[in-house]
């Protein structure tokens, strides 16, 4: 555990991403998940093979020469379609966790901040929401809204990623609400928006990256879980959860396709585990200075 | 402490009732009715469906029909089986849902817990690193990869196991046995959070004073971990326990897909997929009601512990 | 969804695959190319971008893709694929909410008309919006025809018009697959893929010691009730608990006498007088000819619900009796005495008989109905009169059956107990299946087999259904047949059938199944 004696001039803020650069483990995790993120930008653009494309010769075939990943069962490169499907996952990934994090700041600070009725009132809806079972609702707004976009997963990931965010939020919020640097600020006069925007936000940045970093692998699942249903991205398009499915589905059957689910799975297992590696650094970075006296 | 629960059992009522409320407004707006099928029917037949339904009436009376049969119980009749009520399909899927679900928040505890624990006590040397190893295999594989994985160790290749399917006679351990694979399956997520939760937890306690007093009193080490660490380091996992319980009580449509399951999970699929629209709300209330229900039990479980809690 | 395409577009395909890698060469398309510039789209410009409707499922995803990947090398066409899961997709397509769907149809009976009727105007399973007056003429014309080489070759004729309008684009025909393992015997592939179990044996090696079949049924009936059963699924568990006049050849399926003794044909065809074998049910009643009046009576009124009760439009007034237009009483069918039921018919049908073996026409113990009322199909309460009963019913788990001794052909059934399983997930019961905790499949994953190394408990034949794409021809411009004809043609049949379904199914140049015997076709009228 590292306590230095934090310079009088840096906020907090920098202060934990200087704890998380000191981190090697994290740093070596945020390093590779660019690296990984990159990758999905890069490949599929340099590699001179399409992921539609049927190779009707080679259908579902090992790794050769031309195709390093080898061929899904209908002939296409999986190596395009595995860097492809990373696109999905991070754009998954990102989009949603930034969606919570959105709306459940919002959300959260604001039922904190008004308190009484209107937090209880508001903390029920969030209640009701949670009581829900996530994946009927999907299924039910997937055949609502007739679309199979991939937008749409966005947003009904991000339509029960918030809850938890707004719960955190509502929680520190809750807790510095009785602070003395609030309680100054608003001797000196200071209207709530003023107070919200300068003195809670900067300070429960902290969890809400925290949070939101690590939940990020669960909305990545999330969407597996949906390709797996057949509720995903949809044809010709890949994602991880989808090849993973279908190499998971060949399991136990007499061809071995060996390469259909090591390499979208190891792809899968990889970001996860960086990602979960930085939410811990993070974690660490953040939380020495969160812990009570 | 009575006042208290009462006002969280009412909460958890209102809750229920504004969800369903939220499940029947649903229901009613997704397209495609349980008649839909590859011939179209004839719009005399349809009318016939829906009146003895009772889908011709207004939406509030159908709404206030359906909360009255459950509150006295009655689920409804299922559309899609046109044999069978509600009660008597979501009702045994349940307790096979909650069998299997039982046992995987067991392996989860026996698997993570002493993990975390052993993690926790030989902190950054290699069995810490070894065991939390382990657990990320359980957060970076997701179990509709998992499962196949292990039907395709533990039943094709050894053989030791079945690759599905519900044990004749659950009751009966040699039977109870084979849902080993589906628990596991389910288990390893939750494992892997227990263990770092027990993990964290434990070396969190292990920086207090009275452990340190505890310490320079003289005792082994052994005891300092073991009875006064433990009880107050695995908190944080007796706090996720509530909703990991929940959440694996109630079905999970991949580990019945995977194994081939009568349980609770699949019924929430197929009632939509199928429009029957009864089944759907009930699997929802259902699903919904554990859930409130393990909330209560949480709350009232630190109400007792901490008063504090109860006055907020 | 412009925006929403933009992004996609951004996200997956900026900058994807520049050169295309040099696979091998595509047939020429050039008929459909010519089609398709005729018709106005030349190389495919100025083309709208269509959708391409399939319902979820690995299998139609595949083939979907394929094709879409065909329409765009060979036209230049961009076509959308979308999924919907089985019953938003049959809302949708009932609703004509769709351009290009892919359908399957099963021919309940192997005779053409199985598969033209669909296109007749009085059909509820049209959903192309096609109608041809012709077409329908000839279809009427084929169902008084007595001589039946005039009738196939009448057909034939409306199948030629049906294919030169191309409203539908036939695929591939279907192979009827089935797993088992070795101790079966007496199962026989047949057009149908219909296999009554009461004959079956388990011996030889591997066979269970509890003597207990595992067969895997896949989808649960939604039904016992024979009046409201209304898929394959239902018709598989009915025929083991009930018998109709009408049964199956375990050998071949086609029709042979079951709770009939025999039966004779009016002249004019309209009349079928049946005889009925003494029977009895399940709890010692006889079974007469007033149980089959009361129960297609109960099938064609409207207050019973019953889904397909149009299968039954072939008996004098049940059409009108259907619509409330006449009491179940006016239904053409009449109990002569306990052991007689004479049947009207509408019009002559050669394929009749094949419609008795559905579970509509099953007969039903009135007491029971109404004594019990919705609780009589509860397995302490059902009276039936087939080979088996249920002995115990677990909701997508398992159904066990066991032999009637009651059944007036009790000691011919050699099968004495079976279970269906109810396994959905077709990967899962290929594991199950593979580690021995079920015996038969009529179903595999796909790329579970290798085409190029059969298996030995792999059965296979030719199945009387037919996989293709409907045309909504009510939108621009599927309207137009040259549209709809170059769409058809580009489509490469024989790679589908080989590479993407690769488990021996036909490429299919035609509508109906070689399996329905149908006369050869007429020439088309077309230029070739």
């Amino acid at each position: 555990m590292n306590v230095s004696p934090p310079p009088s001039s840096r906020s907090p803020f920098q202060m934990a991403l200087r704890r998380f650069a000191r981190n090697r483990k994290a740093l070596a995790a945020a390093a590779l998940l660019g690296l990984l993120a990159a990758a999905t930008l890069a490949v599929p653009w340099l590699t001179p093979l399409d992921y539609r494309e049927m190779d009707w010769e080679y259908m579902g075939k090992p790794p050769n020469a031309r195709y390093w990943m080898g061929t899904d069962p209908q002939g296409r490169d999986l190596l395009s379609r595995v860097f492809l499907g990373g696109r999905v996952s991070f754009a998954v990934g990102l989009l949603a966790a930034g969606a919570s994090v959105l709306l459940g700041v919002a959300y959260g600070s604001v039922s904190a901040f008004a308190g009484g009725k209107t937090d209880l009132l508001m903390m029920r809806f969030v209640d009701v929401l949670y009581g829900l079972p996530y994946m009927l609702v999907v299924i039910i707004v997937m055949a609502l809204l007739r679309s199979r976009s991939i937008l749409l997963v966005f947003l009904v990931l991000g339509l029960f990623g918030w809850l938890t965010m707004a719960r955190i939020v509502r929680g520190q919020v809750l807790s510095l609400r009785e602070r003395e640097f609030v309680e100054a600020a608003r001797a000196l006069g200071a209207g709530a928006p003023a107070i919200l925007r300068r003195h809670i936000l900067p300070n429960i940045l902290g969890p809400v990256i925290v949070y939101a970093t690590l939940s990020v692998p669960s909305f990545i699942l999330q969407e597996a879980f949906l390709s797996f249903l057949g509720l995903g991205v949809s044809e010709p398009d890949p994602s991880w959860g989808k090849l993973i499915s279908e190499g998971a589905a060949a399991l136990g059957t007499e061809r071995n396709t060996w390469w259909m689910v090591v390499f979208p799975g190891a792809a899968l297992a990889l970001t996860l585990f960086c990602l979960n590696a930085v939410g811990d650094g993070l974690r660490d970075a953040f939380d020495i200075q969160q812990r009570p006296a | 402490m009575t006042a208290f629960l009462l006002r969280r059992l009412a909460a958890g009522a209102l809750t229920l009732l504004a969800i369903a409320t939220l499940c029947f407004a649903m229901t009613r707006l997704a397209p495609g009715s349980p008649f839909t099928s590859e011939r179209t029917v004839h719009p005399e037949i349809l009318r016939n469906f829906e009146r003895h339904y009772g889908l011709d009436r207004p939406l509030p009376v159908q709404y206030a029909r359906a909360l009255w049969g459950y509150l006295r119980g009655d689920l409804g009749p299922s559309m899609w089986y046109r044999d069978l009520s509600c009660n008597d399909i979501v009702w045994p899927g349940f307790r096979n849902s909650l069998v299997l679900g039982l046992l995987g928040a067991v392996l989860a505890f026996l698997i993570g817990l002493p993990l975390g624990i052993l993690a926790a006590a030989h902190q950054n040397r290699w069995p810490d690193h070894a065991a939390m190893t382990v657990s990320i295999v359980g957060i970076c594989v997701p179990n509709f990869l998992l499962g196949p994985l292990l039907v395709l160790l533990f039943s094709t290749t050894l053989g030791w196991l079945p690759a599905g399917r519900w044990p004749e006679d659950w009751t009966r351990l040699s039977e109870l046995r084979k849902l080993l694979l589906p628990a596991l399956t389910l288990a390893m997520v939750h494992a892997a959070y227990i263990s770092r939760l027990g993990r964290a937890g434990m070396l969190d306690v292990l920086l207090r004073d009275y452990i340190r007093t505890a310490r320079a009193k003289g005792l082994p080490e052994r005891t300092v971990f073991l009875k006064h660490a433990l009880k107050n380091g695995i908190t944080p996992v007796l706090s996720y326990a509530g909703p990991m319980i929940a959440y694996l009580v109630t079905g999970s449509i991949v580990v019945e897909t995977v194994f081939a399951l009568p349980g609770l999970g699949q019924h929430f699929v197929t009632s939509a997929v199928n429009r029957d629209m009864p089944l759907l709300m009930a699997c929802v209330l259902v699903y919904s009601t554990v859930v409130i229900a393990m909330n209560l039990a949480v709350d009232a479980l630190y109400g007792i512990l901490d008063p504090r809690v109860r006055v907020s | 969804m412009r925006a929403e395409r933009l992004v996609v577009a951004t996200l997956l395909l900026a900058g994807c695959g520049r050169k295309l890698p040099p696979g091998p060469p595509a047939p020429p398309a050039e008929a459909a190319r010519k089609l398709l510039a005729e018709a106005g789209f030349p190389e495919g410009k100025g083309f709208p971008r269509l959708t391409f409707l399939y319902n979820t499922a690995d299998w139609h995803r595949r083939i979907a893709a394929a094709i879409q990947e065909m329409w765009r090398t060979r036209l230049g066409l961009r076509v959308d694929l979308e999924n919907a899961e089985w019953k938003v997709y049959l809302d949708r397509v009932d609703a004509g909410d769709f351009h290009i769907a892919r359908r399957a149809w099963i021919g309940e009976y192997a005779d053409p008309h199985a598969f033209l009727a669909l296109f007749h105007g009085d059909s509820g399973a049209n959903s192309t919006g096609w109608r041809s007056p012709d077409f329908e003429r000839l279809l009427d014309q084929a169902d008084v025809e007595t001589d039946p080489t005039r009738r196939l070759n009448a057909l034939a004729a409306a199948e030629r018009i049906l294919l030169d309008e191309a409203p539908v684009a036939p695929v591939y025909h279907y192979m009827a697959h089935n797993y088992l393992k070795p101790f079966i015997r007496g199962v026989h592939p047949n057009v149908l893929d219909i296999h009554p179990l009461q004959g079956v044996t388990l011996e030889g090696e591997g066979a269970p010691p509890d003597g207990v079949l595992l067969f895997n049924a896949a989808e649960e009936p939604n039904s016992l009730d024979p009046a409201l059963s209304h898929d394959i699924a239902g018709l598989k568990v009915l025929m083991h608990l009930f018998e109709g006049l009408v049964g199956w050849d375990p050998r071949d399926a086609s029709p042979v006498p079951a709770a009939a003794e025999r039966w004779e044909v009016s002249p004019d065809r309209k009349t079928y007088t049946f005889h009925l074998r003494p029977a009895r049910w399940s709890n010692g009643d006889p079974v007469t000819a007033h149980d089959f009046v009361y129960a297609w009576r109960r099938v064609a009124d409207p207050r019973t619900l019953s889904k397909y009760a149009d299968r039954m439009f072939l008996v004098r007034s049940a059409r009108a009796v259907r619509r409330g237009e006449a009491p179940p009483e006016a239904l053409g069918v009449r109990a002569a005495d306990d052991r007689t039921l004479v049947v009207e018919l509408e019009h002559p049908a050669p394929y009749f008989l094949d419609l008795l073996r559905l579970n509509i026409f099953y007969p039903v113990h009135r007491a029971t109905v109404e004594r019990h009322g919705r609780d009589w199909t509860d397995l302490r309460n059902l009276v039936h009169n087939g080979p088996y009963r249920l002995t115990a019913m677990i909701l997508n788990d398992r159904k066990v059956f066991e032999a009637n001794p009651l059944y007036r052909a009790a000691s011919e059934v050699r099968l004495r107990k079976f279970a269906f399983l109810s396994i959905r997930d077709d990967a899962a019961a290929w594991r199950i299946y593979n580690t021995g905790g079920c015996h038969w499949l009529f179903r595999a994953p796909p790329d579970a087999v290798d085409p190029q190394s059969p298996r030995p408990d792999h059965l296979k034949c030719p199945f009387n259904a037919v996989y293709y794409l409907a045309f909504n021809t009510r939108i621009r411009p599927l309207n137009d047949p040259r549209v709809r004809r170059a769409l058809s043609l580009a489509i490469d049949r024989p790679k589908i059938a080989r590479l993407v379904v690769k488990s021996g199914e036909l490429p299919a140049s035609r509508l109906v199944p070689p399996t329905a015997h149908p006369a050869p076709l007429p020439p088309s009228s077309l230029p070739e």
